[in-house]
C-alpha cells in the first residue's frame, strides 16, 4: 500500500487526537503525532515499511495516546479514540480535518496566529517550514504557535462543527485565513530566493479539499480557489532569468501554468452558482482577465476595471484601490492613474507600502517626468521589505539614470 | 565473509524534523537498506526500544533505561557482511542517519 504523505497523515492524526483530548490539549496531540512519526522512522527502514502504513500510524498513535490518558488517569469516560482513514481517491477534507480548519479560524485568535496554526495543524508543516513560507523567524513562529494554543485554551474553543449562521461565519473566516496563507506565500515568493511557493500550494490544496467537502462546497469557496489557481498560474513567470522579480507586462506567458489556468476557470464557473458576489468573485474575475489575454497589451483592461469597481464597492481596501489605479492608467492613461493615486497617499495602511511610490514612479516614467520618477523610486526603495524588491527598484533607477546620461 | 555491526546514535535530533522531512528520511533509508538487502550483505536489522533496565553488579542496582545520555543512546542496529573494515565503513557512509545530525558506529564482529 502506498505511503500517504506524512503532512496529510499529520493533519489526520492531530485532528483525531484533538477531538479526543480536546482543543485545550493540542500540545499533547502534537507530541503524540511526533512520537508516532519518530517510531516510524526508527522501525520502517530497519524492518521494512508495514503493509498498510496509514493503519500502522493510526495504531501506534492510538496506543501512545492511551498510554498518556492512562497515566493521567483520564481513560474512563473519554471519547473513544478512532482515526478516520484517508482514502487517496477522495479529494475532500475528512470531517476531523474540517473541524480542525474551522477551529484554527477561531475568532479569539489574531489572524497571524490563525495562519500559523492552520499551516501547522491543517497543512502539517513544521516550524522551520512555516517560517520559510511566511518569511518569518523560526522563534517568532514557534512563539506564535504557543500563544495560539494558549488562546484556544483560554477561549474554551470547541472542536464540534458550529451550526447555522455560526457555521457560515466560521467558514468565512476559514476562507479568509486560507486567502491570507496564499497571499503570504505569494509575497514570500518574491522574497530572497524567489522560489518559495510552498504556502501558495498549501493554501490551494486545503481550499480544494474544502471545496470538495459537502460543507465547504459553496460558491465563495470555488471563487477563492479560482483566484488562487489563476494568480499562482503566473508564479513560474514571475521570476526572470536572473532570479529577479518580473512584472506582468514583462512576463514570458509561455511559462504560465496552463493546467492551473484551466482549473481556475472550472472553479470560476462553479462560483457563479448562487446570487451572492463576494470580493473573491471579483478578484477571480480580474485574474481571469489577465489569464486569457495573449499579450499584456491585449488585456481587456475595461473589463478588469469593471471588476475592480465591484471589488472596491464590496471591500474598499487601499491595496485594491491601488491596483484599480493601475488599471485606470491602462484604460485612460498614466495621468488618470496619478489622479487616482493622490488620495491614497493619505491612507495610513499604505504609508509603508513600497508599491504605492513604485506605482507612482511608473506613471511618472510613462509621462516622461524622470526626475519625479526617480524621487518616487528612491522612496519605494526605503520601504521595500525584501531583497528581490530592492533589486527590482534599483534596476529601474539605473535604467532612468542611463536614459538621462544618454540624453546629455 | 566478515560481519560488522552498525550502531545508530544521535536520534534525538530527529524530533526537530517536520513530518515531510521524516518521510524523506524514511525514503532515503529505504533506498540504502534495500541496496544492502539486494547485495545480500544484510544479515539482520532491528530498532531498539528506549525503555529497558540496567543491571549494575558493582552497585547492585537495577535502573530504568535510558542508560546513557540520549545522544549516546543506540536507536537501532544493522548487522551486515563486508569484505573488510574499509568496505564496511564505505557502506556505513551511506547511512541516512548521518544526514540528520546522527552518528553511526561500525564495529567488526571478530572470528577467532
Amino acid at each position: 500500500m502506498e505511503i500517504i504523505p506524512f503532512r496529510r497523515e499529520s493533519a489526520r492524526l492531530t485532528a483525531g487526537l484533538v477531538r479526543t483530548f480536546g482543543p485545550g490539549r493540542i500540545e499533547l496531540a502534537e507530541d503524540v503525532v511526533q512520537e508516532t512519526f519518530l517510531r516510524a522512522m526508527r522501525e520502517w527502514p530497519l524492518r521494512g515499511t508495514p503493509p498498510n502504513p496509514s493503519a500502522w500510524l493510526s495504531r501506534v498513535a492510538k496506543n501512545l495516546a492511551l498510554d498518556h490518558l492512562r497515566r493521567d488517569g483520564r481513560l474512563v469516560g473519554e471519547a473513544p479514540l478512532e482515526f478516520a482513514a484517508v482514502d487517496p481517491e477522495e479529494p475532500g477534507l475528512l470531517d476531523d480535518e474540517l473541524a480542525m480548519l474551522l477551529m484554527c479560524a477561531h475568532p479569539a485568535l489574531p489572524s497571524e496566529s490563525q495562519i500559523a496554526l492552520t499551516l501547522k495543524s491543517v497543512c502539517g508543516l513544521g516550524v522551520r517550514e512555516i517560517a520559510r513560507a511566511l518569511l518569518a523567524r523560526e522563534e517568532a513562529v514557534a512563539q506564535r504557535l504557543v500563544r495560539a494554543k494558549a488562546q484556544l485554551r483560554d477561549a474554551k474553543a470547541s472542536f464540534e462543527l458550529p451550526h447555522g449562521e455560526n457555521l457560515d461565519e466560521r467558514l468565512a473566516v476559514a476562507r479568509r485565513v486560507l486567502y491570507l496563507v496564499f497571499n503570504e506565500g505569494y509575497l514570500a515568493h518574491a522574497g530572497e530566493d524567489l522560489t518559495n511557493a510552498d504556502a501558495c500550494d498549501e493554501a490551494i490544496l486545503i481550499t480544494s479539499r474544502l471545496a470538495a467537502h459537502p460543507i465547504g462546497d459553496r460558491p465563495e469557496t470555488h471563487a477563492l480557489l479560482s483566484l488562487m489557481l489563476l494568480h499562482s498560474s503566473r508564479l513560474p513567470a514571475r521570476v526572470g532569468p536572473d532570479g529577479e522579480l518580473c512584472l506582468l507586462e514583462d512576463q514570458d506567458r509561455s511559462r504560465w501554468d496552463v493546467a492551473r489556468i484551466r482549473a481556475g476557470f472550472a472553479h470560476l464557473a462553479c462560483s457563479a452558482e448562487g446570487s451572492r458576489i463576494t470580493p473573491y468573485h471579483c478578484e477571480a474575475a480580474i485574474a481571469a482577465c489577465y489569464a486569457v489575454a495573449p499579450t499584456f497589451e491585449e488585456t481587456d483592461w475595461s473589463a478588469a476595471l469593471a471588476h475592480y469597481d465591484d471589488l472596491i464597492q464590496l471591500a474598499p481596501g487601499g491595496v485594491a484601490r491601488l491596483n484599480r489605479a493601475v488599471t485606470i492608467a491602462m484604460v485612460q492613461g498614466p495621468e488618470a492613474g496619478l489622479c487616482e493615486l493622490r488620495p491614497l497617499a493619505k491612507d495610513p495602511k499604505l504609508a509603508r507600502y513600497y508599491l504605492l511610490p513604485a506605482t507612482r514612479a511608473r506613471f511618472h516614467e510613462r509621462l516622461g517626468d524622470h526626475a519625479a520618477a526617480e524621487a518616487d523610486y528612491e522612496e519605494a526603495l526605503t520601504l521595500a521589505t525584501n531583497e528581490a524588491e530592492r533589486r527590482f527598484l534599483r534596476r529601474r533607477l539605473a535604467s532612468l539614470t542611463d536614459l538621462r546620461a544618454n540624453r546629455v | 565473509m566478515p560481519k560488522f555491526i552498525l550502531l545508530i546514535r544521535g536520534e534525538e535530533k530527529w524530533s526537530a524534523l517536520s513530518p515531510a522531512e521524516m518521510e524523506a528520511t524514511i525514503a532515503k533509508y529505504r533506498v540504502w537498506s534495500s541496496q544492502l538487502r539486494e547485495q545480500g550483505t544484510l544479515v539482520h536489522a532491528e530498532p531498539l526500544d528506549r525503555g529497558g533496565r540496567v543491571l549494575d553488579a558493582s552497585s547492585g542496582t537495577v535502573t530504568d533505561g535510558p542508560f546513557v545520555e540520549t545522544k549516546e543512546m543506540i536507536g537501532g542496529f544493522f548487522l551486515y557482511e563486508a569484505a573488510d573494515l574499509d568496505e564496511a565503513v564505505r557502506i556505513g557512509h551511506g547511512c541516512p542517519a548521518l544526514g540528520y545530525g546522527g552518528a553511526v558506529e561500525i564495529r567488526p564482529i571478530p572470528t577467532y
